[in-house]
């Protein structure tokens, strides 16, 4: 059975049986929405990255051995910080952070001890041994501080600003919101006069879930009326308005419904699923009734049935083909190295060919049932849309050598700002610059170096003097080497003070003691002066140790020098511990993952798109029966590609996980303007048409189709310009700036160089 | 069109329909631990959630108005635009006052 039996035979199902198919549709919708409010949203990166990639794996062992992940950094500003009032009112503060439950421990003035030179061995002493209440007192503290080098650690260098840093666990299924609304709860009772800082990735996710969805819920509705309004102007009917939303409203709710009943988590780029099919889905709908009301019109004696039955001999196949092309170009994201793109991709495909065949269902369902709109009836109906087709039609294809001569120059030219396109998947950045969170992020970067850490887990006989020495050696590479890291601190660092200390703080001593056993006597008398969880955060085991964490702390995160640190690190442990002697150092935690996200965003869309552009080039030439076919299906479509990666370079616009997405929907879009358009003007030529007169047939009918469409998504989505929240007001812009790229692509470029190169293919 | 037929199954369809979403709406308000959401259910709940939830009522009254001014459309043989303007100035009861032009039926 070919395409055209099977289409037909699902048109004879809609003109027998159109309440049944409406009540079916309905029956699993409800299905699908079953466990739709079960549905969890994972903002998390891990939940991006494959449970076996290493990095997740270390990071699993890491929470296993370690008490903590991820680190928050609370920073209190005061002019009158080292006074009696104020140390008194934030010790508070120190107690209320270590008593939230997944703070494993907090790091401040208040608790911090440091290593003093003692007659013949070290003490351990607190900075803070009591709150100072006379000038004395306080100029005692102040010298202890200077002393015990936590000055761009715990205090600023003028001391007016001291910091917490509280050790997170955060597992899998951490809930970040949870955790920042507790953490404000406290700091909102301390805040003022004093100001407070937080910054923390965590924070960023939490911040980041809630912009999406304050934004999501107060753009959405005005995007959705803004294109219900226009398609109410364009169509002046329910059914013109309201079925192809329907079936897009229909396919979100079924896939986000299969999520539900997979157990699938929405990531926190699922936000962009419904984006999609509103931009993609809703084309299929506005077509039918397009060809619909088109026909009715030629033909004002024909009953409903029959008006149905041209349209969707006519428009099948190219719907088919459209959709087909779409779904293609969404699976190939199941090459992308990131296992929640793929999953996107997978469920973008399903509801794409949920509303192919729910618009081949479910409209003429309704339409076999409702009447048709009064106006079609009047002679003139539609005659301004349709002259303004015509002529555009006209004027691209007289004006094609000028156009295409622009055209192309302008695109070579803008296309040297590819050369340009930053990379940005770092969660702070999603904020404008002076919201409170990039505030935040300023003043703890400058002042304590940054709340980002990269940890480095180590296996090996961690006592052992050559280990130490590794350990040391690995950490000072890493600060050398890379600009961004403010601060290392490992297990060596601790080991090197105790011998200094132990030696009356003689510098030569500064190192790693050569004796085992020297270093385990430190050990044992740090343990005995210490507490027991001193060393809870970088060693598994006091006694004799096993795995060791060093900790790298960033200041200025960018994604760039993230990747960069990243890279340099691997390439010093796979040159130097290759075979896991005397140390095996892995990297691990948030700012790893970062880096490792960062270079599977680019490849995966870089593989995708490559991918996605020759199946659909092949699939196109073999429609078209032709390789010309194939290269003017796809042209359209490439050039958009081009421009849209001319405006993320020219407009300094960053590639991060959403925008890199964005040219899913414009192959999706471009790919169906072009099917249409080829389509449709093939079917008017092989009618007998001229050339010239099949164009303006063809834009009459079809590009009406397609500029609806276009107008409708390019207008609803320009509200979310006005977010505060960077990614979705980004966004906006591109997929704007992409759907006008594939209406030019579809309504000037196809028209123009068709006139210019008559291919054969349209003629046979 | 099989008519008879289409509409026998689809009554049984939208029965069976109504029957899932009674039981959703069981086992979601009326389980053990949500029977506290159905107690606390009363009109000042009600205008508790409607004013801090304004925008849902707009968005609601949007809709249905549109909505019923397209059963207008096809019921009074209506220009949509003009009915979906009536209906959201004047409320869907505009739609009762509107001249029923049946004689322009469609078939």
């Amino acid at each position: 059975m070919n395409l055209k039996n099977i289409i037909k035979r699902l048109f004879l199902l809609d003109a027998h049986y159109p309440r049944t198919i409406i009540s079916v549709i309905f029956l699993f919708t409800i299905f699908f929405m079953w466990k739709i409010h079960e549905l969890k949203i994972d903002p998390g990166l891990r939940s991006l990255v494959p449970k076996n990639h290493k990095i997740v794996k270390n990071m699993e062992l890491a929470e296993d051995l370690f008490s903590s992940n991820e680190i928050a950094i609370i920073a209190v500003e005061s002019d009158n910080l080292i006074s009696n009032e104020i140390l008194n009112k934030f010790s508070s503060l120190h107690d209320s952070l270590a008593n939230i439950p997944s703070v494993s421990r907090v790091a401040s003035i208040y608790n911090q001890k440091y290593i003093v030179p003692d007659d013949g061995g070290f003490e351990i002493q607190k900075i803070l041994q009591k709150i100072p209440k006379d000038s004395t007192e306080t100029a005692n503290f102040i010298e202890t501080i200077q002393a015990s080098e936590i000055i761009g650690s715990l205090i600023s260098p003028e001391l007016n600003i001291m910091c917490f840093i509280a050790q997170i666990t955060a597992p899998t299924d951490f809930d970040e919101i949870a955790f920042r609304e507790n953490l404000f709860q406290i700091i909102d009772s301390f805040e003022g006069p004093e100001d407070i800082y937080v910054a923390s990735s965590i924070i960023s996710s939490a911040e980041s879930i809630d912009s999406v969805k304050r934004d999501m819920r107060t753009f959405t509705p005005i995007a959705l009326g803004l294109m219900i309004l226009l398609l109410i102007l364009s169509f002046r009917s329910w059914t013109g308005t309201f079925l192809p939303l329907f079936v897009v409203g229909f396919s979100i709710l079924w896939t986000f419904g299969l999520m539900a009943w997979l157990d699938l988590s929405v990531p926190i780029i699922g936000g962009l699923i419904p984006i999609m099919l509103i931009a993609i889905a809703n084309n299929y709908g506005i077509h039918i009734i397009s060809h619909y009301y088109e026909f009715t019109k030629l033909d004002q004696n024909l009953d409903r049935v029959e008006i149905l039955k041209r349209t969707m001999k006519r428009l099948g196949m190219p719907i088919f083909l459209a959709g087909f092309t779409t779904v293609i170009s969404f699976l190939s994201l199941i090459t992308h190295e990131l296992s929640k793109v793929r999953e996107i991709g997978l469920l973008v495909s399903f509801g794409i060919a949920v509303s192919f065949f729910l618009s081949l269902l479910f409209i003429p369902a309704i339409l076999i049932l409702v009447p048709r709109p009064t106006y079609l009836g009047k002679e003139r109906s539609l005659e301004t849309v349709n002259n303004f087709l015509v002529n555009w039609g006209k004027f691209f294809v007289k004006n094609r050598v000028p156009f295409l001569a622009i055209l192309f120059s302008g695109m070579f030219l803008f296309s040297f700002g590819i050369r340009d396109i930053t990379i940005d998947t770092v969660p702070d950045n999603y904020f404008p610059k002076d919201s409170k969170i990039r505030k935040s992020s300023a003043v703890i970067n400058q002042v304590f170096g940054g709340s980002t850490q990269l940890n480095i887990l180590i296996e090996g006989d961690i006592y052992d003097p050559l280990s130490l020495n590794h350990i040391d050696k690995l950490m000072s590479h890493i600060k050398e080497k890379n600009n961004i890291v403010s601060s290392t601190y490992s297990i060596a660092d601790v080991v090197k003070k105790m011998h200094y200390s132990f030696n009356n703080g003689n510098i030569d001593s500064l190192k790693i003691p050569s004796s085992r056993d020297l270093i385990e006597q430190y050990m044992f008398l740090y343990s005995i002066a210490g507490e027991d969880n001193d060393f809870d955060l970088i060693l598994n085991d006091t006694d004799d140790p096993n795995f060791s964490q060093g900790f790298v702390r960033i200041k200025k995160v960018s994604t760039v020098d993230l990747m960069a640190l990243v890279d340099d690190t691997e390439d010093y442990i796979s040159s130097n511990y290759y075979d896991g002697e005397p140390i095996k150092p892995m990297l691990s935690g948030p700012a790893a993952l970062l880096g490792a996200v960062s270079h599977s965003v680019i490849r995966g869309q870089i593989i995708s798109l490559g991918i996605a552009s020759i199946v659909l080039f092949i699939i196109m030439a073999i429609v078209f029966r032709s390789l010309a076919g194939g290269i003017l299906a796809s042209l359209p479509m490439l050039l958009a590609v081009v421009l849209i990666f001319g405006v993320l370079g020219n407009f300094g616009i960053p590639l991060n996980m959403t925008t890199s997405l964005l040219t899913c929907i414009l192959v999706g879009v471009g790919i169906d303007y072009s099917v249409h358009f080829l389509w449709h003007l093939r079917e008017h030529l092989r009618e007998g048409d001229n050339l010239n007169d099949a164009i303006s047939n063809t834009m009459k009918v079809s590009g009406k189709g397609i500029l609806f469409n276009g107008v409708s998504v390019i207008v609803g989505f320009s509200v979310l310009m006005f977010s505060v929240f960077m990614p979705l007001k980004e966004f906006s812009i591109l997929i704007m700036a992409s759907i006008g790229f594939c209406l030019i692509g579809g309504m000037a470029i196809l028209p123009a160089i068709i006139s210019l190169i008559k291919p054969n293919f349209l003629y046979k | 069109m099989k008519n008879n037929l289409d509409k026998s199954i689809s009554l049984i369809v939208v029965t069976i329909s109504g029957l899932a979403i009674i039981l959703w709406f069981y086992n979601y308000y009326l389980s053990l631990d949500n029977s506290i959401l159905l107690n606390d259910f009363n009109v000042n709940s009600f205008l508790t959630w409607g004013i801090n939830n304004t925008d849902l009522l707009i968005i609601f009254y949007i809709f249905l108005c549109l909505q019923l001014a397209g059963l207008s459309e096809f019921k009074q043989r209506q220009d949509y635009i003009v009915v979906a303007f009536i209906s959201l100035i004047f409320t869907p009861i505009g739609l009762l006052f509107v001249k029923d032009e049946t004689d322009k039926d469609d078939t």
